[in-house]
């Protein structure tokens, strides 16, 4: 789950901090707190997030190496942009942003 | 007295009892209570935890706490229609735990269209009897107006303005301002707990094991440590709620599929902005107690719409909010205060099946058209409540809609807008598993399992139809009627 954890945090990190104003503080909790959640996932959900999350993980090495003149490692937002078109994905991402709102303090 | 687990047994891995129920939700807590005054001996099985043992500091930790599939069942539709994000308790208590409590009953209208249909023989007379009775067992209450609940004012007084009906809501209150709500907990499961009726919380029936149409014992999990126990009995009543009593039933192959009976509520959910402040709720905590609205708008309620305000905690906002732009859920943060949120509750047309993926229940439901319209009705009557000099703009549940700035606005998306991008919410389900006045019924009047002689349903899944109404009451008085009436049999 180690791996997962790090995922959360490199897609949704920048747009918590993008929310709350640069607050490292609060968006490190909303993450931690949210994590802690994610492991008392019942396994269905916890596959289909797990499997989301590889999937942008995996579309990030893509552009990683089809945009390397970039020098970018953190393709995230506008593969979430992409992935926005698909009604799925975007149910998913909807899903995970309204999880992590709620796990604000 | 603290309610139990199986941990408190350890010595034993079998137990023997005369009458079983599963789940401590309305309908479970009701059957145990009407069981204990008839003097038989029950135990409740209650899969999910104990909540006084939580740490109440964070609403996102406690919704997964507390709910059933963590908070996301999905009601997916099989014809274009919207993903519905289901919501149902599961702790003790169950749903009554997590519910906002109001209190209402099934009108007579709607009644005696159950009764002339045939799905139920319970007279319209008889259940008021039986709310009564509840109501004599129960506190139920108005609350007062708080600092907390401005966005109720502005929905009473904006109703006033048009001169649409509006009614303080009644509760599951004890009326006393930081301890209002009645909950199963605080009322029957507490009175049983204190007469030695054991409530077993972190306990999964896993398996119903029957032979020659009589069930005869359960394979139960023990969720701290997965231990496994075998119970017998004599009677089992199964109150799991609305999905996971017929999904328990189908992974048991004791029903083949259900008809498609399920039937809920649409929560469509408008976020309003405030030109001055209204919203003073700071709260990051999770409280069920609070009264969430003191107002129902009910001029519509013929129709099955009610309106009335919704959670004002920031983080309920900013969920609702998910689907709008960063720059809008940035706003919503950094002006909280101008915020506000309202529940229009409508009583949808479409029906559903349960169905299971790896093992986890979900619902497969046709949307009706009809629903379209109640949607398009719902914009249009919310645009003209609200729009006024001190609204700012409404965000409508509808995706890529933005801010919608006036009634004109409102109007078109009224129009225009597709259902599939729809964000829509439920909390209230029923009847998957009622008495229909055909062959195919998979339960009789008396809630009684078909082909089983001592299974019986009295939670949610039995009711004849859509109630309208917050459902709890029809759930405990229909749950009454059946343990009273099979109590000479049992
Ligand atoms: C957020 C929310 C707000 C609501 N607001 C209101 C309101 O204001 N007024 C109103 O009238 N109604 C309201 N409702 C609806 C109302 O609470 C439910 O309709 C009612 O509680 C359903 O009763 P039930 O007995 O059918 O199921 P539940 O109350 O849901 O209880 C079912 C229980 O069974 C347990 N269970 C399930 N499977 C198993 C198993 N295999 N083993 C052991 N236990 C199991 C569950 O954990 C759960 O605790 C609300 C619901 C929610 C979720």
């Amino acid at each position: 789950m180690f791996f997962f954890k790090k995922i959360i945090q490199l897609v949704y990190s920048q747009y918590l901090l993008n929310l709350y104003e640069n607050d490292k503080n609060r968006v490190n909790s909303i993450l931690d707190n949210f994590f802690e959640s994610l492991t008392r996932f019942n396994i269905s959900l916890k596959i289909i997030i797990c499997l989301f999350l590889l999937f942008l993980f995996i579309v990030n090495i893509f552009f990683i190496i089809i945009f390397f003149y970039q020098i970018r490692l953190n393709h995230f937002p506008k593969i979430i942009k992409l992935a926005s078109g698909f009604p799925y994905l975007k149910n998913l991402d909807n899903f995970l942003k309204a999880n992590l709102s709620l796990h604000s303090s | 007295m603290p309610f139990k687990n199986l941990n408190s047994f350890d010595d034993s891995n079998d137990f023997n009892i005369e009458n079983i129920i599963i789940g401590s939700g309305a309908g479970g807590s009701t059957t145990a209570f009407e069981l204990f005054k008839q003097k038989k001996e029950c135990i409740i099985l209650e899969d999910g935890p104990n909540v006084n043992d939580l740490d109440f500091s964070n609403i996102g930790k406690n919704i997964i706490k507390l709910y059933k599939n963590n908070g996301a069942t999905p009601l997916i539709s099989n014809n274009g229609g919207p993903i519905i994000g289901y919501g149902q308790g599961s702790c003790v208590g169950g749903s009554t735990y997590v519910n906002a409590g109001y209190f209402s009953n099934t009108p007579e209208w709607i009644f005696n269209k159950w009764f002339k249909e045939n799905k139920t023989i319970l007279k319209f007379d008889h259940f008021s009897n039986l709310i009564d009775e509840i109501k004599s067992e129960i506190k139920v209450n108005t609350d007062q107006l708080t600092s907390v609940d401005n966005d109720s004012k502005i929905l009473f007084e904006k109703s006033k303005k048009l001169n649409w009906q509006i009614e303080k809501c009644e509760r599951y209150s004890s009326g006393i301002v930081g301890e209002e709500k009645q909950n199963m907990n605080k009322t029957y499961l507490s009175y049983l707990s204190e007469n030695g009726v054991n409530i077993l919380h972190d306990t999964r029936v896993l398996k119903i094991n029957t032979q020659n149409g009589e069930a005869k014992s359960l394979i139960v999990e023990n969720r701290l440590n997965l231990k496994k126990y075998k119970f017998k009995f004599k009677n089992l009543f199964i109150c799991c709620g609305p999905i996971n009593t017929p999904f328990l039933l189908q992974k048991n192959r004791l029903i083949d599929n259900n008809e498609n009976n399920f039937e809920f509520h649409i929560n469509f959910k408008i976020i309003l902005k405030f030109k001055k402040p209204i919203n003073f709720n700071k709260s990051f905590k999770y409280n069920p107690d609070h009264p969430v609205s003191i107002y129902f708008m009910r001029e519509f309620e013929k129709e099955g719409a009610l309106l009335s305000a919704a959670n004002s905690e920031l983080p309920y906002i900013l969920a609702t909010a998910s689907h709008f732009s960063d720059e809008i859920k940035k706003d919503i943060i950094k002006n909280h205060e101008h915020y506000g949120m309202y529940i229009y509750q409508i009583k949808s047309n479409s029906h559903g099946q349960i169905k299971s993926f790896l093992n986890n229940p979900y619902v497969s439901y046709s949307f009706d058209e009809k629903d379209t319209l109640e949607i398009k009705k719902a914009i249009e009557r919310t645009s003209k409540l609200f729009f006024d000099d001190d609204v700012d703009f409404i965000l409508y549940p509808v995706e890529n809609s933005g801010h919608i700035k006036s009634q004109k606005e409102a109007m078109n998306l009224s129009q225009n807008f597709q259902k599939k991008k729809l964000h829509l919410v439920s909390v209230h389900g029923m009847s998957s598993m009622r008495y229909a006045p055909n062959k195919n019924s998979l339960t009789d009047f008396n809630g009684k399992l078909k082909d089983f002689k001592n299974i019986f349903i009295t939670d949610a899944s039995i009711i004849p139809g859509n109630t309208g109404e917050s459902p709890q009451a029809t759930i405990m008085a229909f749950s009454k009627f059946i343990t009273k009436n099979l109590s000479n049999s049992l």
